[in-house]
């Protein structure tokens, strides 16, 4: 059929009164990678549990991964998890860098040894074909391959393609029932109350717009990272951000929220986002994560110089780089900075490309455009960030595909390079930043309310990969023996019946809008008055802004199909998140001195009310005072 | 009354997906969906309702998120089944360093195809439990 239509027939039956309900012990929400991995511990617990997820589980959440990420837990590391913790918690009190105590502990304790299941269940962790013998960054006996700080060991280079497959077979195996392309768009709650018990959650299949009511004793949230209205789709009219998955509008943040879950947002003055990628993410060169640690250069090809983060020494060599003795560290002393002996670990401490770049270009000392140097690399280095974490990570396949089906050879090829110093050629692009605002949980992935919790970069702050598998397994462990304990809740049909009529809604109006002109106008309220300028009167202006869209605009969007229907629902919450987010960040600006972490809450009375978690709260009383004896405590193995 | 109802999805012109109808055989009669239909995380693609042995049909071109998931999972890939052709305003430049020739994605007479396939082949075997 070539294009001399101008519509196409909906394959799939469409039924908006069709309504399922469906019984279990455990229900995750996402079948991404926290999702998959809570999914399967549970069911191996002897758990009834169920998946829904919006996509199809087969290829849900990032396709797959280049960088396994804090195996503080693997023997050849010379960083111990107590050692990495430490190190963390001063580095982000000094910096004021948000981070999750919590999932960070328990996943330097648990991330090789899960990378080990993973292994088990199929999945390529190993240079079996030894590509790489003799590559510095390889483990002879082990045949592992590291990234970033080759004499620290922490963070793996992995063939993460497998990873999506292997857990979707286990998945399949262990007969896990799995309701893919099911958009979860609310939590039940006892009495249909905000702060019950979580009962249940309800859904609306993307394709034939059918009605899934589920009631769990236990409900796992694994939705993954929302972008609290910043960026969402391409708000150029073009393009999805790139790579990125819808679950950025924050569909099950915003089920979370509405049922009264502790919240803890993202300050967005520092945070900002356009919503228009102006390149395929990772097809293009830049020195970090994947492609590190690719030397960068200027149009007459002169190496832009690299920088210490801590020590604030250039960086001379590509060994340096890698290697955190050569710059100092003293195979894992302190750098010069921090005169007594404290460990270094990895991903924090790494060189990158010095940030006043922009100026000195503007000096003239450098010429753009830039490139990614791949040619200049040591071979073993330009097979492993183009061959390997290019091609392998699972969702960038497609960027080594198509730039070697156009020709492109990484032996003689520079690709150019489109950022800089944190900022971008093209001044509307996108910066690559996430918001990572999320829940609060406690030692077990425990929400504040009953019967909730939560999994992965839900996850206040976010956990990463490694940290989203860890997390998955404590919580599926955690919540099939809660389930264990507990009898179904009652559902409250008359919170079905509100859902139902809010959530089909757009289906019933004959004229209105598309979802896409009332996406635009998140986006570019949220661009013009929150961001670095932002103060209390512009902050005002935005929620006055959003709240005129909402009962506005937003009640004229239009859905012709349940395609539709899905992104108008998504775009709802992102609305919605865009509010909170908002809402969130006035609250700091009110509140300058603040110390510890601001959290909120929506009461049944329908106030948001803010709180105040002091510094440490996750070693003050209920739990222990230690990392260590936490972690012990709470291990579910 | 639902079931009465017709539903339709308009058409964009576009190839940001572009399908091989001398390749790709709709993933028919081999498995009930096709499997870059079933893959598309946006779910953009839809099985062709009017005959399912010939390729699906992109709608909702703008939506695409590039992941690329599609094409990953379509057993005919390597034949040209299914191509991912980046939108034009992402179309990533590169220049041959020896030369300083420039070149992008797509562009007019391009360079013969690399063809060096990723570390670990195009598709690294997943091992079954069963066969270890
Ligand atoms: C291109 C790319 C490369 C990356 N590389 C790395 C890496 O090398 N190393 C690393 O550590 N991290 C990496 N990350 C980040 C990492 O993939 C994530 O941190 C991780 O996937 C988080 O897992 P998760 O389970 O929390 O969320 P996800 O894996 O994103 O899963 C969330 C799932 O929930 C579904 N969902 C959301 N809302 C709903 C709803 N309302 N109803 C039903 N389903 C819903 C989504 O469809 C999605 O499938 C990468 C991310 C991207 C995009
Ligand atoms: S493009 Fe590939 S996966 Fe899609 S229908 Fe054709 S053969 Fe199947
Ligand atoms: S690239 Fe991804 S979003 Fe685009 S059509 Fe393919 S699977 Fe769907």
């Amino acid at each position: 059929m070539g294009l001399n239509q101008f519509v196409v027939e909906w394959p799939y039956p469409v039924n908006y009164d069709g309504i399922n309900v469906i019984e279990t012990d455990v229900l995750v929400v996402g079948g991404g990678i926290s999702g998959s991995w809570a999914a399967i511990e549970a069911a191996r617990r002897g758990a009834k549990v169920v998946v829904a997820e919006e996509m199809d589980v087969f290829s849900a959440g990032p396709a797959g991964c280049d960088h396994w990420h804090n195996a503080f837990d693997n023997p050849a590391c010379k960083v111990t998890p107590d050692e990495a913790i430490e190190t963390m918690e001063r580095y982000v009190m000094e910096r004021g860098i948000p981070f999750n105590p919590i999932g960070r502990y328990i996943t330097y304790n648990e991330s090789f040894k899960t990378l080990l299941e993973l292994e088990k269940l199929g999945a390529k962790i190993r240079d079996t074909e030894d590509e790489f013998k003799g590559a510095p960054f390889r483990d002879e006996e082990t045949k592992l391959l590291y990234a970033y700080t080759y004499d620290v060991k922490c963070t793996l280079r992995v063939w993460g393609q497998t990873f999506r497959q292997a857990l979707y077979a286990e998945l399949v195996r262990l007969r896990v029932p799995l309701y893919g392309r099911v958009l979860i768009t609310s939590l039940l709650t006892e009495d249909g109350k905000i702060g019950g018990r979580v009962v249940g959650a309800v859904g609306v299949h993307t394709r034939t717009g059918e009605f899934y009511v589920f009631k769990s004793k236990a409900t796992i949230l694994c939705t993954g990272s929302f972008d609290g209205g910043l960026r969402i789709f391409g708000y150029l009219g073009y393009g999805f951000y790139s790579l990125h998955s819808p679950s950025m509008a924050g569909v099950g943040h915003n089920a979370a929220w509405r049922a009264g879950a502790e919240f803890l947002g993202i300050d967005a003055r520092f945070r900002r986002g356009t919503g228009h990628g102006s390149m395929p993410s990772y097809a293009t060169g830049n020195p970090s994560n994947t492609w590190y640690p690719c030397t960068i250069v200027d149009a007459d090809g002169k190496e832009i110089p690299w920088i210490d983060p801590l020590t604030m020494k250039p960086v001379s060599s590509i060994e340096e780089r890698v290697i955190s003795d050569l710059r100092g560290y003293k195979a894992l002393g302190g750098p010069p900075s921090w005169p007594e002996t404290t460990p270094i670990s990895h991903a924090f401490f790494i060189p990158s490309v010095a940030q006043d770049f922009l100026e000195r270009v503007k000096r003239g000392e450098y010429k753009l455009p830039l490139y990614a140097d791949l040619p200049g690399m040591p071979e073993h280095e330009r097979r492993a960030i183009f061959g390997l974490m290019v091609a392998q990570e699972g969702k960038t396949w497609i960027v080594y595909y198509n730039l070697t089906r156009a020709g492109f050879d990484p032996n003689k090829d520079m690709l150019q390079s489109y950022w800089f110093g944190g900022r971008h050629l093209d001044p509307i692009a996108n910066l690559f930043t996430s918001a990572h605002g999320g829940f609060i949980h406690d030692w077990d992935f425990r929400t504040n309310l009953e019967g909730l919790f939560v999994a992965g970069d839900a996850c206040f702050y976010g956990l990463e990969h490694a940290g989203a598998a860890v997390s998955g397994r404590w919580a599926g462990a955690k919540a099939a023996d809660y389930a264990k304990s507990v009898s179904l809740g009652k559902i409250d049909w008359d919170q079905v019946e509100r859902e139902r009529k809010r959530v089909y809604a757009p289906t019933a109006k004959t004229s209105g809008v598309d979802w896409r002109e009332l996406n635009v106008a998140i986006c570019t309220v949220m661009r013009t008055y929150v961001n670095d300028l932002s103060n209390e009167e512009m902050l005002k202006i935005a929620l006055k802004w959003l709240d005129e869209l909402e009962r506005g605009e937003a009640e004229k969007v239009v859905a012709r199909n349940p395609h539709e229907l899905t992104r108008t629902l998504e775009t709802l919450s992102a609305l919605s998140n865009a509010k909170l987010i908002t809402l969130y960040t006035l609250e700091r600006v009110r509140r300058p001195n603040l110390k510890g972490f601001l959290t909120m809450i929506l009461k049944s009375s329908g106030e948001v009310e803010f709180v105040v978690r002091p510094w440490r709260w996750w070693l003050l009383p209920p739990y222990a005072p230690t990392y260590r004896e936490n972690y012990e405590r709470h291990k579910p193995w | 009354m639902s079931g009465e109802k017709k539903y339709y999805a308009p058409l964009t012109p576009s190839i940001i997906i572009e399908f091989d109808p001398n390749v790709c055989d709709g993933c028919y009669p081999t498995f009930r969906e096709p499997l870059c239909v079933k893959a598309c995380r946006m779910d953009i693609l839809l099985p062709n309702p009017y005959d399912r042995s010939k390729p699906p049909i992109l709608i909702y071109p703008d939506e695409c998120c590039e992941c690329g998931c599609c094409v990953h999972a379509c057993p005919k890939s390597l034949q040209g089944a299914i191509k991912l052709n980046w939108p034009t305003h992402k179309l990533p430049r590169w220049k041959r360093k020896e030369t300083g020739e420039h070149f992008r994605v797509g562009m007019p007479n391009p360079p013969p195809p690399n063809p060096t396939p990723p570390v670990g082949g195009w598709y690294p075997e997943v091992k079954r439990r069963e066969e270890r």
